[in-house]
């Protein structure tokens, strides 16, 4: 064969090694193929904390359901089946269930209906049909209801069972809520100063009592700051590249995972003012440093990106106070200044990252809902 | 002592190594221009040259302790890129059986008829062989495998490797004349 023949000479000196401008997605792609398992397990994480928050919220809804219908109702019933057209109470007679010690104990002077068979349906419904007062004029009126009325009557008065001051403790204290957060940031290398980023996401509450409530939730945040190279970190020395770059810009969208404890200072007809405190955990879904390197100077790399590499589990602490006001029974809003604190070195450049803010949310009172 | 590779390459590889991946990062960028244009030349278009690429850097790094560096870090690298191509074409490569030696003598016009022709033209051009004689002229006239190494990385014989080799650059031919003569046409329109 003929070395160097005229037609391989062109292509070779044509084709061979050109000079090709560098494509950030062909090192995204390599990245994603480096690091495919990390990818899987973030979502796998996040699933699980949404099915039991969800899992949670669904079992108080259920269980204050179930708290609206008397306490003793299912032993009523099962003791006593009445159909609609049983004989009730006449006008004055007295008339004492007795499986019911709560009612006797403020039975003497009262009539009370006879137990009503509720089909399981029927049981469910937390709503009164017909609300009987202890109005003894009404009383009259009770057993007729009774016969015609389709579905559970609840008699106000059966509330009485319990002491009052429990009462007020249960069912207007204790309940879950949800809120839809949006919260711009500060974020930076100091508290109160740093590029403005962005936060999104959900917290359910649970109020414990009057005064406490513990929160959690999830928020997706858009986090650009910007830090001297100074402060910028990562494991492994930085001397074996070329240039030393004078500042990072970084952008990173991170997963907030926090964990909150709320103590309310003061309460004022529909407003409350409260702080919050507890600790939250990112994320790093995905971060973009871009090295700024003095001018006229050349160095790289010049972008770096990484997916799904750090985690900082109860790394950040939270620290807030809280304006909330009542707009209807079960609506609120609140306005919130917040700074998040770094209690470890944030991202691949371990860099000590504070977020200051302002988180203005919507609040929705499951309890109140139901009824 | 002359050092093989860059100073600043040794000391990506050593990250690597590590398997640190700002190393990884900077030596992919620092190599990134000159694996490309292998990976392009061996591809049917630039998404297959991104996968062909991406494919190749993740054996570079997982067998990146494999690498002597008494040798230049272009060749291993070269290397490790065109078997990557030739596995990612393995199933379409359907190599011209001929024996017969004689044809081979025919080519030879001179390629300075063609002029100097445009990277981007000469690429499409190769890019649309037969992934067979693509493959074969790349190894044998860009990248200088001679055609016992060709036959044994492709699996064929020497005079498979030769015949496929003379077809190829005879379809490049073909390809250059029909270039020569659409320009010569479209000086003609422009005088009109």
């Amino acid at each position: 064969m003929e070395d160097k023949h005229p037609i391989d000479k062109l292509f070779k000196d044509g084709l061979h090694d050109p000079d090709i401008p560098f494509n950030p997605k062909d090192w995204e792609m390599l990245s994603k193929k480096m690091h495919p398992r990390k990818k899987r397990r973030i979502p796998m994480f996040v699933w699980v904390t949404s099915g039991v928050a969800a899992a949670l919220v669904l079992a108080a809804i259920l269980l204050l359901t179930d708290r609206q219908i008397p306490a003793d109702a299912p032993q009523t019933h099962t003791a006593h089946t009445a159909k609609p057209d049983t004989p009730t109470a006449k006008p004055g007679e007295q008339r004492v269930i007795d499986t019911t010690s709560a009612t006797s104990a403020y039975a003497p002077n009262r009539t009370v209906l006879p137990a009503i068979t509720l089909s399981s349906a029927q049981s469910l419904k937390p709503t009164p049909a017909y609300t009987v007062t202890p109005d003894p004029i009404d009383r009259d009126q009770i057993p007729a209801v009774a016969r015609t009325a389709p579905r559970a009557v609840i008699p106000d008065d059966t509330a009485a069972h319990l002491p009052s001051a429990e009462l007020s403790k249960k069912s207007p204290q204790k309940g879950w809520s949800m809120s839809v957060i949006a919260a711009p940031d500060l974020s930076g290398t100091r508290p109160l100063n740093g590029k403005l980023s962005g936060n999104l996401g959900l917290m359910a509450t649970y109020r414990v009592n009057h005064w406490l409530s513990i929160s959690g939730g999830a928020l997706y945040a858009k986090k650009l700051y910007r830090a001297d190279f100074a402060d910028y970190r990562p494991n492994i020395r930085w001397g074996d590249r070329k240039g030393t770059p004078d500042f990072i810009e970084a952008d990173c969208g991170v997963l907030d995972i926090p964990i909150l404890a709320n103590a309310t200072l003061k309460q004022q007809g529909q407003a409350s003012f409260f702080v919050s405190t507890g600790i939250s955990s990112y994320l790093m879904l995905r971060e973009t440093y871009d090295y700024i390197y003095p001018p006229h100077e050349y160095g790289y790399p010049k972008q770096f990106t990484l997916h799904n590499r750090n985690r900082h589990l109860l790394g950040i602490g939270n620290l807030s106070v809280g304006y909330r006001r009542q707009l209807t029974s079960s609506l609120s809003i609140t306005v919130q200044p917040f700074v998040k604190v770094p209690l470890t070195g944030i991202g691949n450049g371990n860099i000590k990252l504070y977020s200051t803010g302002l988180s203005l949310s919507a609040d929705v009172d499951l309890t109140r809902r139901n009824r | 002592m002359p050092t093989v590779n860059e100073e600043v390459v040794q000391k990506y590889i050593a990250g690597c190594r590590k398997h640190d991946q700002e190393s990884q990062y900077a030596l992919f960028r620092h190599f990134h221009s000159y694996a490309m244009g292998i990976c392009r030349r061996y591809a049917r278009n630039s998404d297959e040259a991104s996968d062909i690429l991406s494919e190749s850097f993740l054996k570079i790094f997982s067998h990146i302790d494999r690498f002597d560096e008494s040798k230049p870090f272009t060749s291993w690298m070269g290397k490790i890129i065109t078997n990557t191509a030739i596995d990612y074409h393995r199933a379409s490569l359907k190599f011209v059986q001929q024996d017969d030696v004689t044809e081979y003598e025919n080519l030879g016009s001179e390629a300075s008829v063609y002029g100097k022709l445009a990277y981007d033209e000469l690429l499409v051009m190769i890019q649309s062989l037969s992934p067979a004689y693509q493959t074969v002229f790349n190894l044998y006239a860009i990248d200088g495998y001679n055609h016992n190494e060709i036959a044994t990385m492709l699996g064929i014989t020497v005079s498979t490797s030769k015949s496929n080799l003379h077809k190829a650059r005879k379809r490049l031919q073909e390809l250059l004349d029909q270039r020569v003569r659409e320009a010569a046409d479209n000086v003609e329109d422009n005088k009109d």
